[in-house]
């Protein structure tokens, strides 16, 4: 079974997730932001990340930028981003990751993707890199 | 504006009656040469008609053909006409014994002529007409040059001043033309400017509403994303729950659903009265509300959530018997807005506190965290509507904020922040009080 990490600013949704993504039998730790996302991955390299765009301190893209930026292997890691940002098809381009999901999904729809996203292992490719780090902010 | 209508309305009426002065004076300045030049054809009339009597009496003299003697009376006739008209002209004083001078004379010249012809041929025949008539009419000549040399001095004259007012006259009229042309320059710039003033009012409001129209876009998008995220949570939910066997796990799915179900009301109700501050039409029912319930109800609120994240809420009343005067659930709901945002900011294992004091007139909330600094740029937009993406922490909580700001606005209060590295943020909001002792 997979190490999954789990970013969300809402925790219900962080609560959801990581109840599913357990009961499938995946090893679950979770972050509210992609700061905290970070310091997960420096701790243990997870098999995948599942992002949310939009959190404050750094957001999903952001860290995504950052994973491939620091370049100490987190490059290689898939991330599958979760949203309900109107578009998210063009966030996840800029993020250059093929796995995305747009808020509400379905439950057989998250377990497909997780499923995916584990079997192929395809990592993000960023097409756009943040040009300043992002505001330290509440 | 009119200053500049009235103007050029003055300068038009000056050139206008300067065109019109300089007509009349031409039409005078022409009538008195042609006055001057009747008297010079009449002075000449005179002269001929003597030089007529002279000759056609010389003739009948000499020869006694009754046809000259017939001339001679033709010619003394036209002579005495000419006189006649020549006195009925009116002359200035020099004119006037210049003509009376050749009055004179005239007379003087007729009655020679009378006198030399009109006796019996035989008689005059041995006169010299040369050596009597001839003096006279000399005289006579004399008299006729000198007042055509004055009337063509008179005529000089006017034509000199004709020319010279003629002169003066161009002048103003020039003048007032270039002034005219000069006003109506500094008109039709004025009236460019306040077109392109107009263009420029215009432009600023397209901008506006253009910024309003992607403004509403972006609060669209705001709530379509905020209810997006507990909906994902009870679709997910809904589908365990459909899987779940146990009764009491089922329980737990339905408490959460539930809950979310509520902060998806909460947020509709957010936009709701973002919508209706900004229509200005968010209505208050005040009444005496005691700050220590106020309080006790707000924790009960929070119960759940301060437990569940390990965090501490300390209360601070003073004076302890506190009162406001406001709309009950507005200002739970700018309280639990406040808390909300604290506990989101604060670590876990944190304490926030609310403290409420009585200042003039007023009672200040003060709730405080120990959570991360805001940085200046943002303390100043924070009670913004659209200041949500800068600063987003948590679904609708900058729109609460823009509420929380326009309900305490509505009961006359203020809402503002603090924020200080290492310590924390503080929100503070004021609602008038109630005198308790008076009341009660």
């Amino acid at each position: 079974m997979a190490d999954l990490v789990i970013i969300d600013d809402d925790p219900d949704n962080v609560d959801v997730l990581a109840e599913i993504m357990a009961s499938a039998g995946h090893h679950v730790r979770v972050g509210s932001n992609g700061e905290a996302g970070l310091k997960l991955l420096h701790e243990q390299r997870p098999d995948l990340v599942l992002l949310d765009v939009e959190m404050p301190i750094l957001d999903g893209p952001g860290m995504a930028s950052a994973m491939f930026v620091h370049n100490l292997g987190m490059e290689q890691i898939p991330v599958i981003l979760l949203s309900g940002v109107v578009s998210l098809r063009d966030v996840a381009a800029r993020v250059g990751t093929p796995y995305f999901l747009s808020k509400p999904y379905r439950f057989t729809q998250i377990m497909a993707i997780v499923d995916r996203a584990l079997a192929e292992r395809v990592p993000p490719r960023p097409t756009v890199l943040p040009s300043k780090p992002a505001p330290k902010t509440r | 504006m009119i200053g500049f209508a009235v103007v050029i309305l003055l300068l038009a009426a000056g050139v206008g009656l300067s065109v019109r002065h300089f007509e009349m004076s031409s039409s005078a300045q022409l009538a008195a040469i042609r006055v001057e030049e009747r008297e010079i054809t009449l002075a000449e009339r005179l002269r001929w008609s003597g030089a007529n009597i002279a000759a056609a009496g010389q003739g009948y003299l000499i020869t006694g053909d009754p046809d000259l003697l017939a001339r001679l009376g033709d010619a003394e006739t036209a002579f005495g006409e000419a006189i006649l008209d020549l006195r009925n002209l009116s002359l200035s004083p020099v004119e006037d014994a210049l003509v009376k001078e050749i009055v004179n004379l005239s007379e003087a010249y007729k009655r020679i002529a009378a006198e030399l012809f009109q006796r019996p041929r035989t008689e005059a025949l041995g006169r010299s007409v040369r050596a009597e008539l001839l003096p006279s009419q000399r005289a006579l000549s004399e008299a006729f040059d000198r007042f055509s040399a004055h009337e063509e001095q008179e005529i000089r004259g006017a034509y000199d001043d004709a020319a010279a007012a003629q002169n003066a006259l161009s002048v103003r009229t020039y003048g007032l033309l270039a002034l005219l042309f000069i006003a109506s320059l500094g008109l039709s710039w004025y009236f460019a400017a306040a077109l392109a003033r107009s263009v420029n009012k215009t432009e600023q409001a397209l901008e506006l509403a253009r910024r309003a129209l992607s403004a509403r876009d972006e609060v669209s998008e705001i709530v379509a994303h905020d209810l997006r995220d507990p909906l994902a949570v009870i679709v997910l939910r809904c589908s365990m729950l459909q899987a779940e066997g146990d009764a009491e796990a089922m329980r737990r799915q339905a408490r959460v659903i539930e809950n979310l179900a509520l902060r998806m009301e909460y947020l509709i109700k957010t936009m709701l009265d973002v919508a209706a501050l900004e229509e200005g039409r968010l209505s208050l029912a005040p009444s005496q509300c005691d700050v220590g319930e106020l309080l006790d109800q707000i924790t009960d609120m929070f119960d759940n959530l301060l437990e569940s994240k390990r965090i501490r809420l300390d209360r601070r009343i003073w004076p302890p018997e506190l009162a406001i005067r406001a709309d009950r659930e507005r200002v739970l709901q700018v309280l639990s807005s406040l808390i909300a945002n604290a506990i989101t900011a604060s670590p876990p294992g944190g304490a926030i506190e609310v403290a409420t004091e009585r200042h003039d007139g007023e009672v200040r909330f003060a709730v405080s965290d120990a959570g991360p600094e805001i940085s200046t740029e943002h303390i100043a937009r924070m009670f913004d509507r659209f200041y949500k993406h800068e600063v987003r922490e948590q679904s609708g909580t900058s729109l609460a904020l823009f509420v929380a700001k326009g309900v305490t606005a509505a009961h006359g209060g203020r809402i503002w922040v603090t924020s200080e590295a290492g310590r924390g943020s503080t929100f503070y909001f004021t609602v008038p009080a109630v005198d308790v002792s008076a009341t009660s």
